[in-house]
């Protein structure tokens, strides 16, 4: 069976490219997507999906905050940071906060399933 | 500087130093002269070591005992009061020193320490308390209040050297090691990383090495970081120990063995050995010969191993002769009772486990001693007995067993108030009571419940009596003998069997194949049944030893023929014989129990792996002694 995803990302272009390096996998499904970091929190509740995909910056709450507000409800939850280049101190900070793991832009299908894919196992 | 990683080595080495110290100061005797420049030196060693860790507590507190070392060895004359503030300082010193094995720091004694400078700045001529020189103390001290933080990582020795490489190529190099470092959090909540994530960033480091206690997760956790992204790669490393130069030491604390896990090492020794047996008896002669080298090489390669893990699995009494020594010290301090306590056989090795099991019974008796069997100075002195008391402690193997004895020179046990008492508490009858013997009022002294004495005391508790040491000496298989003459004093002998160790045991067999074999040091002659018949009286046979009758024990079936061999056994009142048909040899060997159900037969002491890889069944010879008692009697008669 798939692993269910939430992809969290204020622009629609990363989402869908995001979802269609999962989809085309074969290995994971995507449930659910949200746009801001207020967002993400309602969703990941009303889904619990097996992971979550978080953009770092996003206007209303930001992925960090996101990831810790998510985290204190649900400790076990796989929230993999996306960064871009030049953002390693907010990736650290996030790591700090509990994220499991973290991809960079620009996203390689590679790259991408390789980090899911070791989040899922570990 | 984290000096974690030398802690093991620290905690050795001022063990070796305070075992040193005690031995140079006796207690209640003047140190010897020529012992003052060792004791400085160690004094001055514990200091710098103490204060190299950032140990300020254990620091100063050798410090001022070096101070007063240092006075007579030039030329002070000691006071009494000295020595024993000296002996109270190295209390505290241990104590300092397994927090230190426990904790990593040496918080938490500071009124212990206090106490014990206070007591070594006591004296005349003490100087004023002033803090170590400053050369010695490179770390700044810290106030009590504010502990400097514990460093738990790496504190078990030995570690393992963990450096995991980030890809080249990975945009975010630090970001990773982040993630690498959260992976290891995981598994050792512990870890505390240096350096921290800030400087990983700043360094712009695409590599980190740490340090982890050496363990089975330690594989598990490597393997997993190898799984992350951009991981290039993880490699382990065993650090050498630091530790385990010094193994010969007293290192028991560094130890953490599951007895079961050395047991079961032990059972799969056994199996290889008997595995190898099994395939060299089935090689053919020739083939035999052939590879004797490698099959003799690989039996005395397994039968060191078999020695080994059994080596493993001893300590010396050393760490529990120190505690009970401490113990006493303190309590004949607190109770203004002078006593000596002298001890002898500290050296003799026994199973760790039952090590464990002796320590609370001998600070039972211990206590008891002092407290109840030692009087004080003033009925001492009208006793006509040195205003000191003595407790002596000795540790001896007489053959198959183990004597634990603690005596004193007190004022002995009043059984005729045991024997009053057993009649209040309604154990018996006032006419029964009356009838009780030596040996009965001594054994109703270990009976539950039961206490001689009408006061509670703050040292022996209410209700902990001889019952507790009775019950945790038989849990061991063992048993307590117990002497006590009025005004001369008492001695309790713990009588433990020797727990898994080489015994030598003499093999022997009947008509078939099977091997038996009873321990040597029960056998106490063997006698050739061609040359000493034996005799018929009655419904019994007996050898004529000497113009001894032996009684046979009906135990085994000799040959019809009348040939083989008697075994003489010894028992208590009458030695009896053990009738065999073959008498192979006499090799030490390991008993292992059988489990239940057959260990609840008393003569079946367990089973043991031959040198010739037979199996031999073991008798325990006592107890056949003792299943045949019944006929001690009908022999009497006859006789």
């Amino acid at each position: 069976m798939p692993h269910r995803v939430l992809i969290v990302d204020d622009a629609m272009f990363m989402r869908a490219m995001i979802r269609d390096i999962l989809v085309n996998s074969g290995r994971y499904e995507v449930v659910g997507e949200a746009s801001n970091g207020q967002e993400s929190v309602e969703q990941y509740h009303a889904l619990a999906p097996d992971l979550v995909t978080m953009d770092i910056v996003m206007p209303q709450m930001d992925g960090i905050e996101a990831c810790r507000e998510i985290l204190k409800t649900s400790p076990k939850a796989r929230i993999i940071m996306c960064s871009a280049l030049g953002q390693e101190a907010l990736v650290i900070e996030s790591i700090a906060a509990g994220a499991k793991d973290f991809i960079v832009k620009p996203f390689s299908a590679e790259k991408v399933l390789k980090v899911l894919d070791s989040v899922m196992v570990g | 500087m984290d000096t974690s990683k030398y802690l093991d080595l620290y905690v050795t080495e001022c063990r070796e130093h305070l075992s040193r110290m005690r031995r140079g100061i006796p207690s209640g005797e003047e140190v010897q002269r020529s012992a003052l420049a060792e004791l400085f030196r160690s004094a001055h060693s514990l200091k710098g070591m103490a204060a190299s860790m950032g140990f300020d507590a254990t620091s100063s507190l050798a410090h001022r005992m070096e101070t007063l070392l240092g006075r007579w060895r030039d030329g002070e004359a000691p006071t009494a009061g000295q020595s024993s503030a000296l002996l109270a300082a190295l209390d505290a010193l241990d104590s300092l020193v397994d927090q230190a094995q426990a904790t990593g720091g040496d918080q938490g004694l500071e009124e212990a320490v206090e106490l014990a400078i206070r007591g070594l700045d006591a004296g005349p001529g003490a100087p004023v308390a002033g803090p170590a020189s400053p050369s010695d103390r490179p770390a700044p001290p810290s106030p009590a209040s504010q502990p400097p933080p514990v460093r738990p990582s790496g504190r078990a020795a030995p570690s393992v050297r963990v450096t995991v490489a980030i890809d080249p190529a990975s945009p975010l190099p630090a970001a990773r090691l982040a993630v690498v470092m959260n992976k290891v959090r995981e598994a050792f909540p512990d870890f505390v990383m240096e350096p921290g994530l800030a400087e990983i960033q700043a360094g712009n480091l695409r590599s980190a090495a740490f340090l982890l206690p050496d363990s089975p997760q330690v594989k598990d956790l490597a393997r997993s970081i190898q799984g992350l992204s951009e991981v290039s790669g993880v490699s382990l490393e065993r650090e050498a120990s630091p530790a385990a130069a010094h193994s010969d030491q007293v290192l028991v604390g560094s130890l953490r063995v599951q007895s079961a896990d050395l047991d079961a090492l032990l059972a799969q020794t056994s199996d290889l050995l008997f595995q190898l047996n099994a395939f060299q008896s089935g090689l053919p002669e020739r083939e035999r010969r052939r590879h004797r080298f490698w099959l003799e090489s690989h039996r005395s390669s397994l039968n060191r191993l078999f020695d080994q893990v059994l080596a493993v699995r001893l300590v010396p009494f050393d760490s529990l002769v120190d505690r009970l020594g401490r113990a006493v010290r303190e309590l004949s301090g607190r109770l203004g009772k002078p006593v000596r306590f002298e001890h002898a056989g500290s050296d003799q090795q026994v199973d760790r486990s039952v090590l464990e099991k002796l320590l609370d019974p001998l600070m039972h008796l211990a206590r008891n001693a002092v407290d109840h069997g030692i009087e004080g100075p003033a009925d001492r002195a009208a006793a006509g007995k040195q205003a000191e008391g003595l407790l002596k402690l000795s540790i001896t193997r007489e053959g198959e067993a183990l004597f634990v004895t603690l005596e004193d020179d007190g004022r002995g046990i009043d059984l005729e108030a045991v024997r009053q008492a057993a009649a209040e508490c309604g154990l018996y009858s006032p006419q029964e009571a009356a009838l009780l013997d030596r040996d009965r009022l001594l054994e109703v002294l270990t009976l539950p419940a039961f206490t001689t004495r009408k006061e509670v005391s703050e040292v022996s508790g209410r209700g902990v009596g001889l019952d507790v040491v009775r019950a945790a000496v038989e849990s061991l298989g063992g048993h307590i003998e117990m002497a006590t003459e009025a005004g001369r004093g008492s001695r309790f002998s713990l009588v433990l069997p020797s727990a898994v160790t080489l015994t030598r045991v003499l093999v022997f067999g009947w008509e078939d194949e099977v091997r038996f074999g009873m321990p040597s040091s029960q056998v106490q002659t063997i006698v050739d049944l061609a040359v000493h018949p034996l005799i018929r009286q009655g419904s019994r046979r007996y050898l004529d030893d000497g113009g001894e009758l032996l009684p046979v024990l009906r135990w085994g079936t000799g040959r019809s023929d009348g040939r083989g061999y008697a075994l003489r056994i010894g028992a208590p009142q009458r030695d009896r014989v053990l009738v065999v048909s073959r008498v192979y040899q006499s090799e030490r060997v390991v008993i292992l129990p059988w489990g239940p159900p057959l260990e609840m037969v008393p003569e079946w002491m367990g089973g043991a792996l031959l040198s010739t890889g037979d199996l031999a069944y073991i008798l325990d010879g006592r107890a056949l002694v003792k299943r045949d008692g019944e006929d001690v009697h009908v022999q009497a008669d006859e006789g």
